[in-house]
């Protein structure tokens, strides 16, 4: 009977998947290009925070130093690189989910 | 609604902080439009989860089944992103989430203010995040958790100039984290009021079917806002678990 019951909740949970896939909204496209641009400005800014942050290292440095334009430059310099750096990784992390989601896509006929 | 000045277009007006109860200085405990709002931010998210799941059913209330379907976002999320053993910080991650969301979507109810469009909101948000990230990274991993900063993968002269550039990279967090809550907000809302005062100045220059124009563009950055207001909460969310992924896992 507890075995019997179980199995018949497994079967229900089943079709109310196998329901839910069938009758909910496609997944929409539209959402992929918002995401995009969300991307770009969260790269944007990640850039520009970069070379703010190395100007405020290089320009404490050379008041601490007196030393005035040469560690503002190699520390905006720095930022920049930084600023890519952060940018390359959220790119590679987006790729990532893409190769990702692709693959959940190719899965999926297989699975049926 | 002119102002003395004859100009229509105030669209910073909405961000003044005012003290409610007298007195035009703002103080260290003032009590403002600010607080107000993030108050009934709390309590709105407070009667949701506490209130609204009192009742345990097994088939949900409407209002229980919309803070389960909060909490299982949520859940999901840091699950998905965070990765094994990130559970001990779920708490803190959805009482940000269901912070900012709440001051995001409270701001768009028309008069209200909107606290997370001040960076003074966010950058303590974002500085609490990259701090309790940063001990939670040297608790975990001791000293070992420099070796975050330390590539291993490039020839040995370029490892100092790398490290820094790494560092540098680790301090952006907490600027871009605040910034890009902070500007959106600021900037969505702003946009907001200068369609509203074109729409206001073409009345008064007496062009009244023209103004169809600006209330379209109302209506579409509405619209807009309320994705914006739920995607940067989503966005504040998901960056502090791959911080707290980070932090974690090195990687």
């Amino acid at each position: 009977m507890d075995k019997d019951g179980s199995r018949g909740l497994t079967e229900l949970g089943a079709r109310i998947d196998a329901a839910k896939k069938a009758r909910g909204p496609a997944p929409s496209r539209r959402r992929g290009s918002l995401a995009g641009a969300e991307l770009a400005w969260r790269m944007v800014i990640d850039l520009v925070a970069g070379v703010g942050i190395g100007f405020g290292m290089g320009y404490w440095l050379d008041t601490q130093f007196g030393s005035m334009p040469l560690f503002l430059i190699l520390f905006v310099m720095l930022g920049l690189a930084a600023g890519v750096r952060v940018m390359l990784r959220t790119a590679r992390g987006y790729e990532r989910k893409l190769a990702e989601t692709a693959a959940a896509d190719d899965d999926a006929p297989e699975r049926r | 609604m002119a102002s003395e000045d004859g100009s229509y277009i105030h669209p910073m007006d909405q961000f003044l902080i005012k003290p409610l109860f007298g007195g035009d200085t703002v103080g260290l405990v003032t009590i403002t439009n600010s607080t107000l709002w993030m108050f009934i931010t709390v309590a709105a998210v407070a009667a949701l989860t506490i209130l609204g799941t009192r009742g345990r059913a097994l088939v949900p209330t409407r209002t229980q089944s919309v803070a389960e379907l909060l909490y299982g976002f949520v859940r999901r999320m840091v699950e998905d992103v965070a990765g094994k053993g990130s559970m001990a910080y779920f708490p803190y991650i959805f009482t940000l989430f269901a912070f900012v969301l709440g001051c995001n979507i409270l701001g768009m109810i028309p008069m209200s203010f909107t606290p997370t469009a001040h960076f003074a909101v966010t950058v303590p948000l974002a500085l609490a995040v990259f701090i309790s990230v940063t001990v939670i990274g040297f608790v975990k991993h001791g000293v070992g958790f420099l070796g975050f900063f330390w590539p291993t993968d490039a020839p040995l002269a370029l490892r100092p100039v790398l490290a820094i550039i790494e560092v540098i990279s680790y301090l952006v967090r907490p600027v871009s984290h605040s910034l890009r809550l902070g500007a959106n907000m600021l900037a969505g809302h702003a946009v907001l009021k200068v369609f509203a005062g074109l729409f206001a100045m073409v009345i008064a220059a007496g062009l009244g079917p023209l103004a169809v124009l600006p209330m379209g563009m109302m209506i579409g950055v509405t619209a807009l806002e309320f994705l914006v207001a739920f995607i940067q909460a989503y966005v504040f969310a998901i960056l502090t678990c791959v911080y707290l992924h980070d932090a974690l896992h090195m990687h």
